[in-house]
């Protein structure tokens, strides 16, 4: 990143003014993206939660199906709805904070198509169910390459604005953007590593524990360098253009962005608390996340004070109303985190509703309505027009607010309510609710008033979306906003030191940013990658057989980790339930680990021989035949669709070649090996009263497969 | 670019920095904000403190738990009544008690054994053949509480309470011989009274 561009250093030549014209059309794309792509997430968001109320939601459709679709939701909300936002907002604001228009037009342009051609793979990918089975991360490898590379592509392009910038200094915005750029390229590279089997099938790299340590310090990550700072980034924007007020404190900005960059990277284990992962990771989680309360909160505060003096707005400006309401979801989200990661409140509330309910107070809250604040700002300025009415976007704040408000109550009132009912204890140290069912039936009613409270939340955005069109159509056209800046001085005043003088330099400061987030990654995932010091092999662990492989990724392909997490947690309550608590052991073979993260149906991590074949046949046809009252789709395409041996015999040598101990027969006639073994399972179900033979469905392998949960030893 | 008021409030504007119109007030980091964060540091290095210090005894402590647990299991062992059969068969006269064990069947056992005990996943309960036990209502009550782990029978000890496995149990008996449209058939050893 060069710092002078060629540019004298001398003053002469910087009282010269230069004319540049900002790149809005870009911007423009963004926009119009955003808002597309928002209104899908959104949609298939109330459509699979329509299906936890009346199951019958799915229509039997495999692609249609809450395992497929979740996995949808939450790549649209994340990669098209907030990355098109994003991205739409650092373009706008990065060329008018440095002067300078983007630094290639070309660049710009690729960004823009490719990252849209890649969401529409994702659109077409995810519900034929091809996925890497982990959370946020589900696209095959062939989409990853082409996220990486896009973000690439606009780490050059933003970075080259940054060398042809015309400010010597970056705002407080720019620091958070070059974070967000460098962490998300870490975590999302070094998280998607895997080894293609085919064109649409791959295997990660990391085994069990390994596996759940990654894919966790990425995912919360992700919330941190995705749906945090960069939104925080554009807060500092147009925050204080929006209400035309300085910035409260530009050293709780240097306090705040530091102390947040450098913990939050270490809090990722906390999505983990209770369950197999090493001690020690566990408590760094909880005691970094309690630390990063404050640094959160420096973001809260210094939105909140820039407003002082500008709460008039409030009454009138919707604009204004949506930023500060953002600001205060943001402010909520952060403290009820730092409290979830407490071990003994997420005992109680990890696979609870709760949890998704903090999620979509931070994205429908802090996210959404900051982006909503935005579009109401940005469009007109773009489109050189006045917003289409004032009014409606109020109704639409109105709307937002009761609808986070309903789903948000409804899910924290279903979280606390399953997560009582599910260690509740009668006075002879029984379980008062055995039945995992009975604890589902009582929150359904709550599923209804979520699913109204996304409702609601969407009829606003309806009228955002009406009150935007109507805006563009009577806009008397479009140009790119042209001004004249003066040239900027990159000689370094004697007076600047410490922070300031940092602000100039974009290569130290990047390489700063980086070592901020290295330092936590480092010291919490290298360990983890001898993973034998944690493990005692004396225990024996088999692996799957191949055709329990062939069935694990039908349990994979149809997003059953959504549902059922495969983790028994430290605590009585739960070994009453699902018995003996999970070990790092009985994971250790499995790529990718399929511990879950949220109990909509219950622990199946020692499922195997609980219930005959017969039941499991019975229960994936129609769950209702053997469990009243269960909310779980019918998979019928499991009896018809034919098993996938043609590349069992790879898949098995891979993980061998990985150190998963497979003999010589499993290995060399992996398929003959599996047919056999569907053949006995097939026979049974047969003698157990199923006519069709079977031996060659998907059924049979799943059963296979659920057959030998908690069977294999390691315990 | 109008700007800012800033007379209402006593903030120093610094000077010689502004972004697009964005200046920036040279006010400290609110205090009470860093008081919070200096309680999260300390809260941080007593949450650890307190964790490990305990974690030794956490482990003596659960596991003396789950031995307790253990006796207990073994003392409720001991406690299930061994009630004769003959005083068993009087329940097969009480309708209350069929009513009662009915009702139970309905709501868990049919979906295995059938509305009519016929049979489905699970074996034919109103044929004179039986696969575990001899078909009397203690044999019935046995299989009920313990569960045939191998045949995919659950254990339902602790799940339908004490008093009701002998309802459910007496209900079965007396469904004995009724007739079914889709009986499945017999398994196990003919078992004549």
């Amino acid at each position: 990143m060069g710092e002078g561009q060629g540019i004298d250093s001398s003053d002469v030549r910087s009282s010269g003014y230069i004319q540049i014209t900002y790149d809005d059309t870009i911007v423009r794309y963004f926009v119009l993206a955003t808002l597309f792509w928002a209104t899908i997430a959104f949609l298939v968001g109330l459509f699979v939660a329509l299906q936890m109320s009346v199951w019958q939601l799915n229509f039997n459709i495999s692609w249609l199906t809450f395992g497929r679709l979740r996995p949808l939701h939450t790549n649209a909300a994340l990669l098209a709805f907030a990355g098109n936002a994003i991205f739409a907002g650092i373009y706008h604001s990065t060329q008018r904070l440095l002067k300078t228009r983007l630094f290639s037009d070309d660049l710009s342009r690729l960004h823009f198509w490719g990252w849209q051609f890649v969401i529409v793979l994702a659109f077409i990918t995810l519900p034929l169910g091809f996925s890497q089975g982990k959370e946020y991360a589900e696209l095959e490898w062939p989409i990853d390459i082409g996220i990486v590379s896009l973000w690439i592509v606009f780490a050059i392009n933003f970075f080259g604005t940054l060398a042809i910038r015309n400010e010597k200094h970056m705002y407080v915005a720019i620091w958070f953007y070059i974070a967000t750029i460098v962490t998300v390229a870490v975590l999302y590279v070094v998280n998607a590593i895997s080894i293609p089997i085919s064109l649409f099938k791959s295997y990660t790299i990391y085994a069990g524990i390994q596996d759940a340590l990654i894919q966790w310090w990425y995912g919360h990550n992700a919330v941190a360098f995705f749906l945090t700072t960069p939104f925080l980034g554009l807060m500092y924007y147009y925050l204080p253009k929006a209400v035309n007020r300085p910035i409260y404190s530009y050293r709780l900005s240097v306090v705040h962005f530091w102390s947040l960059v450098f913990l939050y990277i270490w809090a990722g284990p906390h999505h983990l608390l209770n369950t197999a992962l090493p001690e020690w990771l566990q408590m760094l989680a909880v005691i970094f996340s309690i630390m990063l309360w404050a640094p959160s909160w420096g973001g809260m505060v210094n939105g909140l004070l820039t407003l002082r003096g500008a709460w008039h707005l409030l009454r009138s400006d919707p604009i204004v109303k949506f930023l500060a309401a953002a600001i205060i979801f943001y402010g909520m989200v952060t403290f009820e985190g730092p409290l979830l990661s407490v071990k003994s409140v997420n005992s109680l509330g990890h696979f609870t509703d709760w949890i998704v309910g903090h999620v979509h107070l931070g994205t429908l809250g802090w996210n959404g309505f900051l982006t909503f604040g935005i579009v109401y700002y940005i469009v007109p300025k773009l489109w050189k027009t006045e917003l289409f009415s004032i009014k409606m976007a109020n109704i639409h704040f109105w709307l937002g607010i009761l609808g986070i408000l309903f789903y948000y109550v409804s899910m924290l009132t279903a979280g606390l309510t399953q997560g009582l009912m599910w260690r509740a204890l009668d006075t002879n140290g029984r379980l008062v609710y055995p039945e995992f069912v009975e604890t589902v039936i009582r929150i359904i009613p709550l599923y209804y008033f979520r699913a109204f409270g996304g409702g609601l939340f969407i009829s606003g955005y309806a009228l955002l979306l009406y009150n935007v069109y109507k805006t563009i159509r009577f806009s008397p056209g479009v140009s790119d906003e042209t001004v004249q800046v003066k040239e900027a001085s990159f000689a370094i005043k004697p007076t600047e030191r410490g922070h300031r003088r940092l602000e100039g330099m974009v290569f130290a400061f990047t390489i700063l940013a980086f070592v901020a987030i290295a330092v936590g990654s480092v010291i919490e995932i290298v360990p983890s990658l001898s993973v034998n010091k944690y493990v005692q092999m004396e225990k024996g662990v088999d692996p799957f057989s191949p055709l329990e492989i062939a069935g694990r990724d039908i349990y994979i392909r149809e997003g059953c980790y959504a549902c059922h997490s495969q983790m028994i947690r430290q605590g009585q309550t739960e070994t009453l339930r699902y018995g003996a608590v999970s070990t790092i052991e009985e994971s250790l073979y499995d790529r990718p680990f399929q511990w879950g993260s949220k109990r909509t149906g219950p622990d199946i991590a020692r499922l195997g021989t609980k219930y005959p074949d017969l039941w499991h046949y019975m229960h994936m046809e129609d769950p209702r035949s053997v469990v009243t009252g269960s909310i779980m789709p019918a998979y019928p395409w499991l009896i018809s669709s034919k098993t996938d041996f043609t590349r069992l015999k790879e898949k098995i040598s891979l993980f061998h070649k990985q150190g998963v101990p497979y003999t010589e027969k499993e290995l060399e006639e992996s398929n003959t090996v599996a047919k056999e073994q569907a053949q006995e399972i097939a026979e049974r179900l047969k003698a157990q009263g199923v006519h069709e033979d079977v031996a060659d469905k998907e059924i049979t392998a799943l059963i296979a497969y659920l057959q030998a949960l908690g069977q294999k030893g390691g315990q | 670019m109008s700007q800012p008021e800033t007379s209402d409030l006593q903030d120093r504007v610094i000077e010689g920095y502004e972004y697009d119109g964005i200046t920036e007030f040279d006010n400290p980091c609110p205090k009470w904000l860093m008081y919070i964060f200096y309680f999260t540091l300390l809260l941080a290095i007593f949450y650890l403190g307190h964790h490990f210090g305990r974690m030794s005894s956490e482990v003596k402590r659960i596991s003396v738990s789950v031995k307790e647990e253990e006796q207990d299991r073994a003392q409720d062992l001991e406690e299930v009544p061994v009630i004769e059969e003959a005083a068993l068969v009087t329940l097969l006269q009480d309708p209350e008690t069929l009513a009662a064990g009915k009702e139970i069947y309905d709501d868990k056992c049919d979906l295995c054994h059938g509305d009519a005990a016929e049979g489905l996943i699970g074996p034919n309960l109103i044929d004179d053949w039986w696969l575990h036990g001899k078909g009397t209502i203690s044999d019935i009550a046995h299989t009920i509480r313990y569960g045939v782990a191998e045949k995919g029978m659950a254990s339902w000890e602790g799940r339908i309470p004490e008093e009701c496995i002998f309802q459910v149990a007496a209900y079965i008996k007396s469904l004995k011989g009724t007739s079914s449209d889709n009986p499945k058939e017999p398994e196990g050893e003919l078992v004549e009274e």
